[in-house]
């Protein structure tokens, strides 16, 4: 593997860190949640246990990654197996978001 | 160590109920005047438990390092503390110190009752038919007091998880209660190890498993259960410390996992796998490895881990790695005699 | 007292009147249809029951206006009461919380338009308020307060309400099918009202009563702000307590009639609570929704239910659950589904009403008149107290003219109670919270364990948390309807302080929200009284007025919260006490009759623009002189919609 490749690597790894961090201030600044966002480790689990969220910030958190991110879930049946943690979130922003280049 | 679990026992937790018993966790209750301040002084979470609320937390050392996996629940005035890393004696012993010196007294519930677990995506069904109905709607991380009866509901694996302390005189008729009952359920008692992957395969933290290796709260992710600016043994130390070098990644592996296998991005050692199991739903293994920060990440497909010298490719990945059954099991709509008449999506 | 129910109306999307809304339902209509009024185009329903002909340019509050006054119009009609009789009291609940700054000029608005001269109050529990209105109007008229009570409640489908209840994902997709496949709600509007009157009173008046009212009680779930406790506990002990107000064993109940609304989480669970509290192994009364057909009318919808049951009673039938197919797990196989009612004779029937933050609601009523004699009321009385005061002031400052003004500095939760989680507490909720423990403490009151089914929570207010309102219409600002705040409607409901503090607490023996205007914190008091008078199952009920300041609100209004916990005796809790007796409670601005012994205590004296908060502060006051001096203090406020007069005289103490 060359060095260059590890940079892209590395660049990729970046470019996900990026959306986390999105996700952790939705988190902070609209969920009320008490840490700050970069405490909030990636595969904590958001509902039950981890960040303790419940059924009513489910939706406010779905509004959110809509109205900040672009997040357009087309099937419901994907919602609940993508909102366990906040690295679960990052896949769908990836897989289903308006994400930059 | 690499798990590897039988197909059967396997497949009553993830689809039906599981029984099995409590083998590395001691549960203890405090009580007295300073159960609060004792609970509080030794666990590293903020203790805002309603009455029947539990939290995960930790029990450190004075270097700031994990010594107990912990959960604490509120039950009235008096807490609950489940430990699991120490020896029952050391634990008590710890516990004891503390509370002696705040007023408070303990008791391990060992020492008069006996303990069942129960998991799976029915478990909540059982338990219902088990021991009443009251106990059905029991919501996650919360206790129940049915007389002499504690029941927690606090599983580590994504399913349905209770864990029942009957009291000595009742348990054998209770027990043989369950046995009975269990058929209807398909109940199948299974080893410890077949709980430990399934928490492996849904990003819980296990103290015999990751927590063998490391015991960094901040490496094992677990910042979450610890109290933003609370005092607990330890906590000087943990927060001298500052950020960890290293993250642990889950990771998913076509060939084989071993705890120790070296991580590598082309030349370059970047990490090493912590506890790994070898997957039934699907061919292959799931593990946790311990990667240098800046390459800690989810979703990169281009690591390989290192055993004997000999290479194979790895993916980091987002933990739970399954769509539990239990997310989709409604106690308010289905029923496990009913099952086949329900589509639940893929697990 | 026997209590005679003489007269019903509603108004309701199956008709005008109460006579069409039965009619439809003997002919098996249903009043869930698509939603024409407003668009649903971006929500998860197109469905719900609205008022037909209701004029398309009106809005709230004055569709709710025209709601409730036909519907007290045609109760008033039916019951032969003739315009302008002395003291006839208006009990009305309702919602609105989200659209209505002062709830109690409604109230104001329809005894004016009804001719109803008595007192009159505002319940606002959401769900479960007009349930629980006609219960206090029940304690009205038996405290010799009026002469004839209509009670009940009113609610419009705003949009606002349709968008929140669909963001809480409680709505179903089509037509609400309680207790059957569907899962969901569909949400409704219109207005009910019952008439009350003294048994002997209507027996002189030559009126037939069409059923009486035997019992009522309220019970808190202390469980979550939306969804409804799993085991339906908080359901089972409000049943029990309106059994034991009664006086009947839970086997003469013959019919319940659910809140049923459909959801999966209050279906289940109240199933669970019949059972339990009225059930004998597999059998149980025959249960039905009446949501299924008049959809969920809210703050209105206890009253309608009630009044389906009263028709359903005069004819030999039960009104059915329409729309049921197949019988969900753990619900009944049977809850008299139909496209008609079902003949059962009901000698007593049950109604319940559950409502978010746990607010249950229960009435009993009977066809024959009752003959068990319940027991007297008991003396009340007080002791305890909580105070947070507007930031400057310091209970020492004040002196007899010192006028209170500004906001209260932040209260820090974990002052207050050890384990509150303080993430997104309102200043209401927090100055609420730290009254209501203060005052259990001075008072020498815990609740722990089994303690925390007789202590209650009632708390008396003018409007929801200002910051609240700001956030939820902000978020329908900023992001449209359809993705409005869930968790900030969760808290357009009067009672969303109070149940948050019951969470907190654990206290689950009662919880209610109750405006009168600005003497709301005077005039909890008095209905807080009332109740525990009647209630044994309960030792306590702390008792709060509180207001919290809105941005908009003018420079001398004032923030805070005061509270004392009223008992059932001298055995109950330590520290000074005193007596509590209501000696006025009517129309705003009536006079009160000054008694010779007590000193007057003009409830507007410190804090006139306060919400409850100035009453509270007034009745912690003067406690504390009686306490000092003595002599006794009579309490007074006759503004917003009720002149109320509280007598507070010296009662000895108890040491710890």
């Amino acid at each position: 593997m060359t060095e260059e490749r590890r940079a892209e690597i590395l660049g990729d790894i970046a470019r996900r860190e990026a959306v986390l961090d999105q996700v952790r201030t939705i988190l902070v600044e609209k969920l009320k949640v008490e840490r700050d966002a970069d405490e909030i480790d990636p595969d904590v689990a958001l509902f039950g246990t981890g960040l303790g969220l419940d059924s009513v910030d489910a939706v406010e958190l779905l509004v959110c990654l809509e109205t900040e991110l672009g997040v357009r879930i087309p099937d419901s049946s994907l919602v609940r197996p993508s909102m366990r943690t906040v690295n679960t979130l990052v896949d769908l922003v990836l897989s289903h978001g308006k994400v930059s280049a | 160590m690499t798990i590897a679990v039988d197909a059967t026992e396997y497949h009553a937790v993830r689809f039906a109920t599981a029984r099995s018993t409590l083998e590395h966790a001691s549960a203890f209750i405090i009580e007295g005047r300073g159960a609060f301040e004792t609970t509080d002084s030794l666990v590293t979470a903020d203790l805002f438990l309603s009455d029947a609320q539990m939290r995960p937390a930790l029990v450190l050392d004075e270097e700031g390092l994990i010594r107990a996996d912990a959960l604490v629940g509120r039950d009235d005035d008096r807490y609950v503390v489940c430990l699991e890393g120490p020896p029952p004696a050391g634990a008590r012993a710890q516990l004891e110190e503390a509370a002696s010196a705040r007023g408070a007294s303990v008791r391990a519930l060992t020492d008069t009752h006996e303990a069942v677990a129960l998991t799976g995506p029915y478990a909540w069904e059982l338990l219902g038919e088990w021991l009443g109905s009251d106990l059905v709607g029991m919501p996650y991380l919360s206790l129940f007091r049915l007389g002499e009866i504690l029941v927690l509901r606090a599983g580590t694996t994504g399913e349905f998880g209770y864990e029942v302390f009957l009291p000595r005189g009742e348990a054998e008729p209770r027990l043989a209660s369950l046995e009975k009952i269990g058929r209807d359920f398909d109940l199948v008692t299974v080893a410890q190890s077949t709980l430990d992957l399934a928490a492996l395969e849904n990003g819980f933290f296990s103290i015999r498993g990751e927590g063998a290796r490391s015991r960094d709260p901040a490496e094992l992710q677990l910042r979450w259960r610890v109290g933003r600016d609370k005092s607990f043994l330890g906590a000087d130390a943990l927060r001298a410390r500052g950020p960890s070098t290293h993250r642990v990644t889950w990771v998913r592996c076509a060939e084989s996992l071993c705890a120790g296998d070296a991580i590598v991005v082309g030349d370059l050692a970047i990490g090493e796998i912590l506890h790994t199991g070898s997957t039934v739903l699907r061919p292959g293994y799931v593990g946790v490895a311990r990667l240098a920060r800046p390459w800690a990440s989810a979703g990169v497909a281009d690591f390989e881990r290192v055993h004997a010298g000999v290479a194979a490719p790895i993916r980091t990945v987002a933990p739970p790695i399954l769509n539990n059954r239990s997310l989709h099991v409604s106690p308010q709509r289905h029923g496990y005699r009913e099952r086949a008449s329900f589509t639940f999506p893929e697990v | 007292m026997v209590v005679a129910i003489t007269g019903y109306g509603a108004v309701s999307a199956l008709g005008p009147t109460a006579d069409a809304m039965w009619a439809a339902v003997e002919s098996g209509k249903n009043g869930i249809a698509e939603i024409d009024r407003f668009d649903t185009s971006a929500m998860a329903s197109t469905m719900g029951a609205l008022v037909k002909g209701a004029a398309l340019e009106q809005s709230s509050p004055d569709r709710a206006l025209d709601f409730a006054v036909r519907a007290a119009r045609e109760a008033r009609a039916r019951a032969g009461l003739a315009g302008g009789a002395p003291r006839v009291a208006l009990v009305l609940g309702t919602s609105l919380g989200s659209s209505v700054v002062d709830l109690a000029q409604l109230a104001n608005a329809v005894a004016a338009e009804i001719g109803a001269t008595g007192p009159r109050v505002v319940v606002s529990t959401a769900c479960s308020s007009s349930t629980h209105a006609i219960g206090i109007g029940r304690d009205l008229l038996e405290h010799g307060f009026a002469d004839a009570v209509i009670a009940g409640g009113v609610d419009e489908l705003s949009p606002e309400i349709f968008a929140g209840f669909c963001a809480l994902g409680v709505v179903a997709k089509g037509r609400c099918a309680p207790f059957s496949e569907v899962l969901g709600t569909s949400l409704g509007e219109g207005a009910g009202f019952v008439v009350l009157e003294d048994d002997a009173a209507a027996e002189a008046r030559g009126r037939m009563p069409f059923a009486f009212l035997s019992g009522y009680a309220i019970s808190a779930d202390a469980y979550h702000a939306t969804s409804p406790e799993p085991s339906g506990a908080g359901v089972a002990r409000a049943i029990r307590a309106a059994l034991g107000d009664a006086d009947l064993s839970k086997d003469a109940i013959d019919y319940v009639n659910a809140h049923g609304t459909g959801t999966a989480a209050n279906d289940a669970a109240e199933f669970l609570a019949i059972t339990t509290a009225l059930g004998d192994g597999a059998k149980h009364p025959a249960i039905s929704s009446s949501k299924s057909f008049l959809g969920h009318a809210q703050g209105a919808a206890g009253a309608l239910e009630l009044i389906a049951t009263l028709m359903g009673m005069e004819r030999g039938v039960v009104p059915p659950t329409m729309g049921f197919t197949r019988p969900r797990p753990r619900c009944p196989a049977d809850p008299m589904a139909g496209v008609g009612p079902r003949p059962l004779a009901v000698g007593h029937a049950i109604s319940l009403s559950s409502a978010f933050g746990g607010a249950n609601a229960s009435v009993i009523v009977s066809k024959e008149r009752p003959t068990t004699r319940r027991a007297a009321p008991i003396p009340v009385y007080a002791r305890g107290r909580g105070l947070v005061l507007p930031g400057m002031f310091a209970p020492s400052d004040l002196g007899p003219t010192t006028r209170m003004v500004g906001r209260a500095p932040e209260v820090s939760m974990t002052e207050v109670a050890r384990g509150v989680d303080p993430r997104g507490l309102d200043v209401c909720t927090r100055m609420l919270a730290k009254v209501t423990v203060d005052a259990l403490v001075s008072a020498g009151l815990s609740v722990k364990g089994s303690e925390r089914d007789r202590i209650g929570l009632f708390a008396g207010q003018t409007r929801v948390s200002s910051a609240a309102s700001t956030e939820f219409h902000g978020s329908i600002a900023a992001r449209g309807l359809a993705r409005l705040s869930a968790s900030a409607f969760a808290k357009m409901v009067l009672n969303a302080s109070a149940s948050a503090v019951t969470r907190m607490l654990g206290i689950r023996g009662a919880v209610t929200a109750l405006s009168t205007g600005a003497s709301s914190g005077l005039s909890i008091v008095a209905l807080a009284s009332f109740y525990l008078a009647r209630h044994t199952e309960l030792d306590g009920i702390v008792v709060a007025g509180v207001h919290e300041i809105a941005a908009s609100e003018s420079a001398d209004a004032a923030e805070g919260a005061a509270a004392i916990v009223l008992v059932r005796g001298p055995n109950v809790g330590t520290g000074p006490l005193v007596r509590i007796d209501v000696e006025h409670l009517g129309p705003p601005d009536s006079a009160l009759a000054s008694p010779p012994d007590a000193e007057i205590f003009d409830a507007a004296s410190h804090a006139p623009n306060s919400g409850g908060f100035g009453g509270g502060l007034a009745l912690v006051l003067a406690c504390d002189r009686v306490n000092a001096t003595g002599r006794a203090m009579y309490v007074t406020d006759r503004r917003g919609s009720a002149s109320v007069g509280v007598r507070i005289s010296a009662a000895g103490g108890r040491e710890a």
